[in-house]
């Protein structure tokens, strides 16, 4: 448990330094939504993020996968793809 | 072509502000070099400013202050904007990304590289829906931006936010891309006069050597010649020189942009 929640605020710290966000990375709600509303993310910043992560985790998040609705859906959802996914 | 001047703002080293700059260059106050200061352009949307680099804030600020003088609706304002060389450092980050092995480039530094990237901010930031026009021309950027800013003012029959900049970048491209400080300076121009009408030009181009009318006061000369936008400087004293005055500004390699400026009565 300790290291999920240890994951997830690593990517919330990701998420607000590839993106300068002026937000505290452990006030970042779990479940809140990324994009529009919550954060006020656009498709620049997923890109954006998308980078940040394939960089630190070692695996791509493309443009065209299926999932990324989901993936990008909220903190806990990209927490769980990084620890699916990644190779570092 | 006759355009009238509303307002005016200008930012560089020891020239702060718009107030503060025309004492200086009226020869009321002396000169004192200070850095210029970098705004934080919370004119911008936050999503926005959190992106934008520091060219693009100091060109949007710049353009607030002098739709502010002008007491303009900057949504109601045509886009000019000029710059040498644009984001250098972006640049610079874009070409250590595409040096590694991975080549992977920042989707945010490649939004923010293109030239016109500050003149989009701007509209963003105004919700302006006018075309805009992004100028580079070397050291005869500001001439450049000047002359399409009039002609679009004369031939659309448009006001005009008009705004020139530049800012230093990293080495090796500020090697090859000199620029001695940041500078930049944004004029409202406006096809007839208005009660907030502050001068009327007329610019016209004309052949023969590129002969820039100087600066006297030595610091001041030096940031001319050494800042493509702060060719603007010699216009700026003549604004602020509050009589008739004529001003010539290198344009080309054979030709020179010729501007006659008066006080609005």
């Amino acid at each position: 448990m300790s290291q999920v929640v240890s994951l997830e605020l690593e990517v919330a710290q990701i998420i607000v330094e590839a993106l300068n966000l002026d937000v505290d990375p452990s006030a970042i709600e779990a479940d809140a939504p990324l994009y529009g509303e919550g954060l006020g993310l656009d498709s620049i910043d997923m890109l954006e993020l998308s980078l940040a992560i394939s960089k630190k985790y070692g695996f791509q998040l493309r443009s065209d996968d299926k999932d990324n609705v989901r993936i990008f859906s909220s903190l806990r959802a990209l927490t769980e793809a990084v620890g699916a996914r990644r190779t570092k | 072509m006759r355009v009238f001047v509303d307002g005016v703002a200008v930012n560089g080293p020891g020239l702060p502000d718009w107030e503060h700059a025309c004492r200086v260059l009226s020869g009321c106050a002396p000169y004192t070099a200070a850095p210029a200061v970098m705004p934080a352009a919370p004119q911008l949307p936050a999503g926005e400013r959190r992106r934008a680099s520091l060219p693009i804030k100091f060109a949007v600020d710049l353009a607030a202050q002098a739709a502010a003088h002008a007491q303009a609706d900057p949504e109601e304002l045509g886009v000019v904007f000029g710059s040498a060389n644009g984001d250098l450092h972006t640049v610079h980050q874009i070409c250590e990304a595409l040096a590694q092995p991975e080549r992977e480039v920042s989707p945010t530094r490649f939004h923010n590289s293109v030239h016109n990237a500050s003149a989009g901010y701007w509209s963003i930031a105004v919700k302006a829906a006018l075309a805009s026009t992004s100028v580079a021309a070397q050291d005869d950027t500001f001439a450049a931006a000047l002359l399409e800013g009039v002609m679009q003012v004369r031939a659309e029959g448009l006001s005009i936010m008009l705004a020139a900049y530049d800012v230093p970048g990293p080495p090796p491209l500020a090697c090859a891309c000199p620029t001695l400080a940041a500078f930049g300076v944004a004029l409202v121009l406006r096809p007839a006069q208005t009660r907030m009408s502050r001068w009327w030009l007329e610019a016209s181009v004309r052949e023969g050597p590129p002969v820039a009318t100087p600066m006297t006061v030595p610091e001041l000369e030096g940031l001319r010649a050494g800042v493509a936008a702060a060719r603007a400087l010699p216009l700026l004293s003549a604004m602020a020189g509050q009589k008739p005055s004529n001003v010539d500004l290198a344009y080309a390699e054979d030709r020179r942009l010729h501007v006659e400026l008066s006080p609005c009565a």
